[in-house]
């Protein structure tokens, strides 16, 4: 599986404080972007991973992405009329349903057709519908955004964070993987079990479950940028939606979630939490 | 379960009088009087409605009692993501209706979607709550709760509260103090600026202030991504702008024509003037383009309508923020304005609607007082009214009511004492109708600090005015009603007269002026039976000659009527329920920017397209091609209505009726659909009048022959060829559902006529009838002989007594400023000569030529041509039997 899947490199379990894990990842991603000069692999373009198989932790061993991702969807709320099409597109033309097994994280997003088609804009990847009403403040009077006050639409959509990324690190099971080549961050359905963590450990909300927590086939659902085509821009009725070279947005888009869930789970946290979600 | 393709599965039954809520299959749906109905064979929306209403609902049920239901229904499109898809029909009595017969409001906004998303097809909501409630609907979890915090409150307040408890994913359509105070005007509004008309007030009588919805699930859809992509992308590709314009008012370097009339008013230079930063809307260069995968001009289409600056000229494009509209749709109609003046009068600077619902109560009735007043700014008034309107809860009723008003306001009428000394010989209609104390404080009474009284804000054009009138006219304070103070018995025993209190002309007063403009205008010249308030006969009369705008005879006035093709549009709007039709198949097509021929190309236009639609067999509606020997010309190039009736236009008649049943019921917005033309030139402008049918059968994955072959034993029925099409498609099966639900609301009118005017008869009148002269304002359609060079079998009498047997005279009737050679108001009646003024649209319209047309378009639908009935044989084709003996019941002799 997973053609495209970035290489993962081992963490020595010997390094044991974070200055010595930080110092390592440095040095290896100095040493890959030589090697991209060379013709190797893109810059940063490596995941690594802490732990390993003989350690007695039944916590899937955890692995850090510093690659960018190289695309990103932006939103620009001026121009948003309110249509939600993106939703509807973002659900029914992608993957954004799993019920024949498409795996965003293993399947070309276009190729596929198999799986069954719906609008179901609760598990859409970008996000209109919970700010068109009264904004990203929510209904606190008649005085904010959205068509109950000042007709801003707010549209989120995923910011593709760079290292740390909350969801993937809060991830018990290493369900979120970055994918090549535009190194979306894409949940493995055949990883994810639809705890629910990365909803909780996003701090815009993102990712969204298309069933209740750990119920049979609950996955979780994110945006993976449509391999680098997004669906949800290709629909975009007033041009508000750019697919463009991935930048950091992390810093001043405010968050929508207060307290969002640690993104650094210990693996018996992660457990505990699992055994409810 | 199995996976329920298009509909959600589910009808949600919700009882108010036992507080419960129960839901049942969509495909098995059981009714109160016993029968099972497989309500998917209804389409949804509407179809399911009249269903309900059919077989629950007692004859001579009144809107507010009990037993009356109303239905919010959508159909398999709705949610689906197909464009233009976002809409809800809500079907209940109609409370404005004298007669108050079966009858829908429709909204649009992301509620009815979300209905889908929570499960449910259709919500049935019978009896009354002993005390206010909201229904929540959070997914297969409903439940009612306390509304008592909420009422009296408006929709702003009300919509904030529940979506506070519901989270800020949730829609809610609500009521305001209007709906609770059971105005008749009253509306049901959704998602700020969607409003249904007219069945607000049935809420109000349930006592259910709102309902919100939050749904977490999927509308599934048959067909596969890759088909389902396709076919969006080729609905997208022929969509045009608002109303299905194709081309734009300012000619852009795709297009061969830009014609003013339609609503493409983007173009470069147009703005979104309150964005930030401001927007220029530009060309939408690239039109053609291939569609199948590609952004461009998908990205382009919500920027083409500027309703604002369509609407308000230079200072609506100035005030725009954005354009809004409803779920999945392309084509944006609602202006977001931003007039921070308003902030003064303590209204929201932010408002949002479309078309008439931005010129209201409030802006209708200044607008045309006074013009001297510097706050008199058109988009002042048009926007405060709307805010207002928007949170009381008052449909705008395309400016129906509000154009009576500007009549009876100025209205003088004799005075009944004039024979006194020193009375004047007329006085103000108001005056006379009004108490003296309230007309004087209506005339004398400064109001806040302005110094002015009511009615002198209004005639100085001051938004004030609309301050004062929205909460009067929520008060809706009759003197029937005991709250009020002044109390008498509207329905004495027998030899007691009921007794309101006299004014000092000798008059008697059922109600305060907030009363009378709430009730409508067609209640207002015909009376209210729950206070005895008998109608004002001098309003009944200004109605029928078009002097207070032009109505028609089951109220509510002219839309996209006579003006729309002339007999066409007359057609529609007389037999669609004979108020306002809003039929916008028809005036789509006819808007669309298209010119009706080109000389140099026989294949282009309109008339050449409108041909094939109704001689190739597209369409259960069918007409013989004899353009060649001239005997059925379609839009003649001259004048786009001098058009004489033919059985062409006849099948375009009745399809258009058709087209918005099917609309109402699977549900997409008849607004901005079908997609009869199309902006591109490749196809010769041509769109596609089979996408219904496709984008049903994608999203169901039923073959909809077969499916309408199980449904009523044949896969199609056309009535003008007596039986199935020889080669039916899908769109014509749907077409053939549509017409059943037509139908269906056809038997249900008859049925109510029937009761409430059970002995009137009709003979025909061998004189033909005369406007010019004296006018004859007879309540019965004059007859004149239909010429027999139209080929349509003369008529005879029915021999049968009462409205409901005789429906062609009774509900299919015309009002004589249909006769007129002006647009109406204010006009005295001029001619029916059908050789008149060429600039005007009526000059066809004798009353001969539209007995032929009535004749004619009853052979399309399949009505018996005396009695404007549908015919048993209809009724048993569109597996409609059960109604034969339900008319029969209520005393109506259904035609072999």
């Amino acid at each position: 599986m997973a053609g495209n899947e970035l290489p993962v490199v081992a963490i020595p379990e010997e390094l044991t404080t974070l200055e010595q894990v930080r110092e390592f990842i440095h040095k290896t991603i100095s040493r890959r972007s030589f090697n991209k000069s060379l013709g190797i692999a893109g810059l940063g373009a490596v995941a690594f991973q802490y732990g390993c198989a003989s350690s007695n932790n039944t916590a899937t061993p955890r692995q850090v992405y510093v690659a960018n991702a190289q695309g990103l969807v932006v939103a620009d709320n001026t121009l948003c009329v309110g249509c939600r099409r993106c939703e509807a597109a973002c659900v029914a033309f992608n993957q954004g349903n799993y019920a024949a097994g498409n795996n965003p994280a293993t399947v070309s997003s276009t190729s596929d057709t198999s799986a069954s088609t719906m609008t179901q804009p609760a598990i859409s990847n970008i996000k209109v519908n919970r700010n068109l009403l009264y904004g990203v403040n929510g209904a606190k009077d008649n005085t904010g955004q959205g068509l109950y006050g000042d007709f801003t639409v707010v549209q989120n959509t995923c910011l593709q964070c760079p290292h740390p990324v909350p969801c993937q690190l809060a991830c018990p099971h290493g369900a979120i993987q970055v994918v090549g080549p535009v190194n979306a961050r894409v949940v493995n359905t055949d990883v994810c079990v639809g705890c629910g963590i990365c909803v909780k450990a996003c701090p815009w909300q993102m990712p969204s479950l298309d069933g209740q927590p750990t119920a049979a086939n609950t996955k979780s659902h994110k945006c993976h940028l449509c391999n680098g085509a997004p669906e949800c821009v290709a629909a975009c009725t007033s041009g508000a939606l750019t697919y463009v070279p991935w930048v950091d947005q992390t810093s001043f888009t405010p968050a929508r979630q207060t307290v969002p869930a640690s993104i650094q789970l210990a693996p018996d946290v992660a457990g505990t939490c699992a055994a409810c979600h | 379960m199995a996976t329920s393709y298009g509909w959600a599965g589910k009808i949600l039954r919700v009882d108010l009088s036992a507080g419960t809520c129960v839901s049942y299959p969509t495909n098995a749906f059981p009714l109160s009087d016993g029968t099972v109905v497989d309500m998917t064979t209804y389409i949804g929306g509407t179809g399911i409605g009249y269903r309900v209403m059919a077989n629950e609902v007692p004859l001579g049920t009144k809107s507010w009692d009990p037993v009356n239901r109303v239905i919010f229904g959508v159909g398999p499109q709705t949610g689906s993501g197909s464009p233009s898809s976002g809409r809800t029909s809500i079907i209940s009595l109609h409370p404005v209706h004298t007669a108050e017969p079966v009858d829908m409001g429709q909204m649009g906004g992301h509620w009815g979607p979300e209905l889908k998303y929570a499960g449910y097809d259709a919500i049935v909501i019978q009896g009354k709550s002993p005390n206010p409630v909201w229904l929540r609907i959070q997914d297969g979890t409903v439940t009612l709760e306390d509304a008592s915090m909420l009422w009296g409150s408006g929709i702003y307040f009300s919509t904030n509260y529940i979506v506070n408890n519901m989270g800020p994913e949730a829609h809610v359509a609500c009521i305001g103090q209007m709906g609770e105070n059971l105005v008749r005007m009253a509306g049901i509004f959704c998602d700020r600026s969607h409003r249904a008309g007219v069945v607000g007030s049935i809420l109000g009588s349930k006592n259910l202030k709102a309902i919100g919805v939050r749904g977490t699930g999927a509308v599934n859809i048959s067909a596969d991504k890759k088909a389902w992509k396709s076919l969006i992308n080729y609905y997208m590709s022929l969509l045009g702008c608002n109303n299905q314009g194709v081309v734009a008012k300012n000619l852009q370097p795709w297009s061969e024509y830009s014609p003013g009339g339609t609503r493409w008013s983007g173009a470069p230079g147009v703005l979104w003037g309150a964005a930030t930063p401001v927007r220029n809307l530009g060309n939408c260069p690239d039109v053609e383009h291939p569609m199948t995968d590609a952004p461009t001009p998908i990205n382009k289409i919500g920027l083409r309508t500027q309703k604002g600056y369509n609407d308000f000229s230079d200072e609506g494009m100035k005030r725009t923020v954005r354009m809004d509209g409803c779920h999945a749709c392309p084509i944006r109609c609602h202006i977001a304005t931003d007039i921070p003046n308003l902030l003064n009068y303590g209204i929201s600077r932010y408002n949002m609607n479309t078309c008439t619902g931005n010129s209201g109560l409030g802006v209708a009735t200044i607008s045309n007082s006074a013009g001297s007043n510097p706050t008199q700014n058109p988009m002042l008034l048009s926007q405060g009214s709307n805010n207002l309107e928007g949170d009381y809860g008052i449909w705008s009723d395309y400016q129906g009511f509000t154009n009576a008003f500007k009549w009876y306001y100025k209205a003088t009428v004799p005075n009944p004492l004039a024979s006194q000394t020193g009375q004047p010989a007329t006085i103000p209609l108001l005056q006379k109708y009004l108490l003296d104390s309230e007309y004087k404080m209506l005339r004398t009474t400064a109001l806040w600090n302005s110094g002015m009284s009511p009615f002198g804000l209004l005639d100085a054009g001051d938004p004030r005015w609309m301050q004062f009138l929205f909460p009067y006219v929520a008060q809706n304070t009759n003197f029937a009603n005991s709250a009020s103070g002044t109390t008498y018995n509207p329905t004495p025993a027998a030899g007691q007269a009921a007794a309101p209190p006299v004014n000092s002309f000798g008059v008697p007063v059922y109600g305060t002026l907030g009363y009378y403009i709430g009730m409508g205008p067609h209640r207002l010249a015909q009376g209210d039976d729950t206070t005895g308030f008998p109608g004002w006969p001098e309003l009944q009369v200004a109605m029928q000659t078009g002097a207070a705008s032009t109505f028609f005879r089951e109220g509510l006035q002219k839309h996209h009527s006579i003006e729309t093709q002339g007999n066409l549009g007359a057609m529609v709007n007389m037999m669609q329920r004979n108020r306002d039709a809003n039929n916008h198949t028809l005036q789509n097509f006819n808007t669309n920017g298209l010119p009706n021929t080109v000389a140099t190309d026989p294949t282009a236009g309109k008339v050449a397209i409108a041909q094939e639609l109704f001689t190739q067999g597209q369409s259960i509606f069918n007409a013989p091609d004899e353009s060649a020997a001239g005997k059925y010309a379609w839009w003649d190039g001259k004048s786009a209505v001098n058009t004489p009736m033919c059985m062409a236009r006849a099948a375009f008649a009745a399809a258009s009726m058709v087209n918005m049943e099917l609309h109402n019921a699977i549900t997409q917005c008849n607004y901005t659909l079908p997609v009869w033309a199309s902006p591109l030139k490749s196809r010769k402008y041509r769109g596609d009048p089979s996408l219904e049918g496709q984008a049903f059968e994608a999203i169901t994955g039923k073959k909809a022959t077969a499916f309408v072959q199980a449904a009523i034993g044949s896969p199609a029925y056309s009535p003008i060829i007596g039986g199935a099409p020889s080669a039916p498609t899908a769109q014509m099966a749907l077409e053939t559902l549509a017409l059943r639900n037509f139908t269906l609301q056809r038997c249900l009118t008859a049925m109510k006529l029937q009761l409430v005017n059970p002995n009137t008869t009709y003979t025909l009148e061998t004189t033909p009838y005369q406007v010019n002269g004296v006018p004859t304002y007879s309540k019965y359609h004059p007859y004149a002989p239909i010429p027999t060079s139209y080929g349509v079998p003369q008529l005879a009498a029915t021999g049968l007594s009462g409205d409901g047997n005789n429906m062609r005279w009774s509900h299919d009737y015309a009002y004589p400023w249909n006769y007129n050679n002006t647009t109406g108001a204010g006009n005295p009646p001029a001619t029916t000569n059908v050789s008149g003024s060429p600039t005007t649209y009526l000059d066809v319209m004798g009353a001969g030529d539209t007995e032929a047309a009535k004749s004619m378009v009853y052979q399309q639908l399949g009505w018996e041509l005396n009695s404007g009935l549908p015919t048993q044989t209809t009724l048993k084709a569109l597996g409609l039997s059960d109604m034969i003996a339900k008319m029969q019941a209520a005393g109506i002799t259904v035609p072999a």
